[in-house]
């Protein structure tokens, strides 16, 4: 019986510290996207220049390998899918398979798994050095607020940004896809493109993108917010970067699913086909 | 050019000036842990306006700590600050913004933001606190670099000087507001000697022109003797010792005078493994690391 209630205490506490530790990183998100809203008009809370950079950073700097990665995973998955597709029936349908699967959810969980290994990772360790370097405590004591002067670029510039990457990602499948569709399977390009336009709507395209608005919140915020509870050493930057980056994935996968269900929730409505 | 900077010209302020008559800080039973450890327990002291205060103690006893409270970056446990008679572990957002404007920071690692240029880190402050016109904001930040002796440095980045060089540039920025109070964490930690000298001289003269009030955490025991009107000795979560310099030389407590003299042997036991090691490794003679003469 004690065992009991204590181990029930035990998880019970484990389960108090998560909730709490997210209640946390919501509050942070939260003041995060208030910030970058004000910021727009209020020029203290941190410098234009450093929402261009970040934009930069962020965005313009990640298209190269989302267009690449975008282009290999289109290609693969015509070259591993139309075999299998072409015993139960025409070749052709693989252009519907791969361009509703890329848009609905391979484009926008692959470009934001990316986003979060290359600018995730880099907001954690940037700011995890910032915070054991005294800079974020000394931006405080000059009364300037770190979330805002630091954390709202990032959160602004990666809101707008993974999007754009996600349809640079999608544009390049469904390309690569159609590349190796045609001249390797020898489907006629107005085949493809007819299957294509016949499977996918333009809500599976939207909606991909809106979620990847949504992979950036979480990235952004969670990677931020774990630079800034770095505490001690620059071997703690390390860790927390690593963890970060586990979150972001496990909870980027998560969503995903949870999004599936709203969005066949949206289409049994008819909102979404 | 740098030697006839007068450093009163532009002063648009008011806010950031004392308000009391009283103590500038008034620390009261303050105590903090960290888990099971009590690193500050139960302290309390004044600190008058236009001194230069030391605050002394091995590695490790809670310096920082006491700072961070002092400056209303963490929470006590218990106690309170008092700064220019307000309460800043307790002050809501606001006040405490106030009481910001009053005080600079020189932090352990000079903290300067690795983005910005020496010039743009020390205009940081004054941008966001007042709303002079950029050329004007130029004009001071010159004025507070030639202060330092940095005017060649203006724009370079911080990973492009020397720690020295990031110690004046944050004492710049520290000064950028021309704050009453100033905290200097280990100004002089890993400069050569005649650096230390230069640190310690704008310490004094900040202090003595300007009528700053200034509070140094340091080891170097040249700059204690050079700076201080009072100095203030920690030591397992106490103030072990308050009092001027010439006190201090005299003190005849042992835990002073191991600091002092630098002894690796005495009350101090924080080194007691490497002393056991020592005398392994030499036989039973005196360590011969330390500054014991
Ligand atoms: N955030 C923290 N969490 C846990 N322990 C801490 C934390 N900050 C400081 N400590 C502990 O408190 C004690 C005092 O640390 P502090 O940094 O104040 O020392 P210090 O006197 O400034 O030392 P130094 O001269 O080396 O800078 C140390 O033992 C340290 O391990
Ligand atoms: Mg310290």
């Amino acid at each position: 019986m004690l065992i009991l209630t204590e181990s029930l205490t035990a998880v019970g506490s484990v389960i108090n510290a998560q909730l709490s530790a997210l209640g946390r990183t919501v509050r942070f998100g939260g003041s995060a996207a208030l910030y970058a809203a004000r910021g727009v008009i209020n020029r203290r809370i941190y410098p234009r220049h450093d929402l261009v950079v970040q934009i930069d950073y962020t965005g313009a700097r990640s298209t190269p390998i989302m267009i690449l990665t975008g282009f290999l995973v289109g290609m693969t998955l015509v070259a591993q899918t139309t075999p299998t597709l072409g015993r139960y029936g025409p070749q052709e349908l693989v252009a519907g398979v791969v361009g509703v699967s890329v848009l609905r959810t391979l484009g926008p969980v692959l470009a934001a798994i990316i986003f979060a290994g290359r600018v995730g990772a880099g907001f954690t360790a940037e700011l995890g050095t910032m915070k054991v370097g005294e800079e974020v405590q000394a931006l405080e004591t000059m009364g300037i607020d770190p979330i805002g002067y630091l954390v709202a670029p990032r959160f602004f510039a990666a809101v707008i940004m993974l999007p754009c990457l996600t349809i640079c990602f999608d544009a390049a499948a469904l390309i690569g896809g159609f590349i190796i569709g045609v001249y390797n399977f020898n489907i006629p390009p107005e085949d493809y493109l007819d299957v294509t336009k016949q499977f996918v709507y333009i809500s599976n395209f939207t909606f991909g993108v809106f979620k990847s608005a949504v992979f950036a919140v979480i990235i952004t915020v969670v990677c931020c917010y774990k630079g800034f509870t770095v505490q001690g050493s620059a071997m703690e930057v390390g860790r927390a970067t690593m963890q970060a980056i586990v979150v972001c994935l496990v909870s980027i996968i998560f969503t995903d699913f949870v999004l599936a269900l709203f969005y066949n929730i949206l289409a049994r409505y008819d909102i979404v086909q | 050019m740098a030697g006839q900077v007068n450093i009163d010209l532009p002063r648009p302020r008011g806010e950031g000036q004392l308000r009391s008559e009283g103590p500038v800080i008034k620390v009261e039973h303050l105590t903090k842990r960290y888990g099971d450890k009590v690193v500050l327990d139960d302290i309390s002291f004044e600190l008058a306006r236009g001194r230069v205060y030391v605050i002394m103690g091995p590695s490790g006893c809670g310096k920082s700590t006491l700072l961070r409270m002092m400056i209303g970056a963490e929470a006590p446990d218990a106690g309170r600050v008092l700064l220019d008679g307000v309460d800043i572990t307790t002050a809501d957002k606001r006040t405490r913004e106030e009481a910001r404007r009053k005080f600079g920071v020189l932090f352990q690692s000079s903290a300067l933001l690795n983005g910005l240029t020496v010039a743009e880190n020390v205009a940081l402050p004054i941008a966001q606190h007042t709303d002079l016109l950029r050329s004007t904001i130029d004009l001071m930040v010159r004025l507070k670099l030639e202060l330092v002796g940095m005017g060649d440095a203006a724009d370079k980045f911080p990973y492009e000087i020397s720690g020295g060089m990031k110690k004046r540039a944050g004492l710049a920025r520290a000064i950028a507001l021309d704050p009453a109070i100033v905290f200097y964490d280990e100004p002089s930690a890993g400069l050569d000697p005649v650096m230390v000298g230069v640190i310690d001289k704008l310490i004094k003269d900040l202090t003595s022109k300007l009528g700053i009030t200034s509070v140094v955490i340091t080891h170097e025991m040249p700059s204690i003797f050079r700076i201080a009107d009072e100095a203030i000795m920690l030591y397992g979560g106490k103030i072990v010792f308050q009092g001027s310099p010439g006190a201090l030389r005299n003190s005849s407590s042992p835990l002073v005078r191991q600091f002092i003299n630098g002894d690796p042997e005495g009350p101090i036991n924080a080194p007691r493994q490497l002393a056991e090691l020592s005398e392994r490794l030499f036989g039973s003679g005196r360590a011969p690391a330390g500054g014991a003469s």
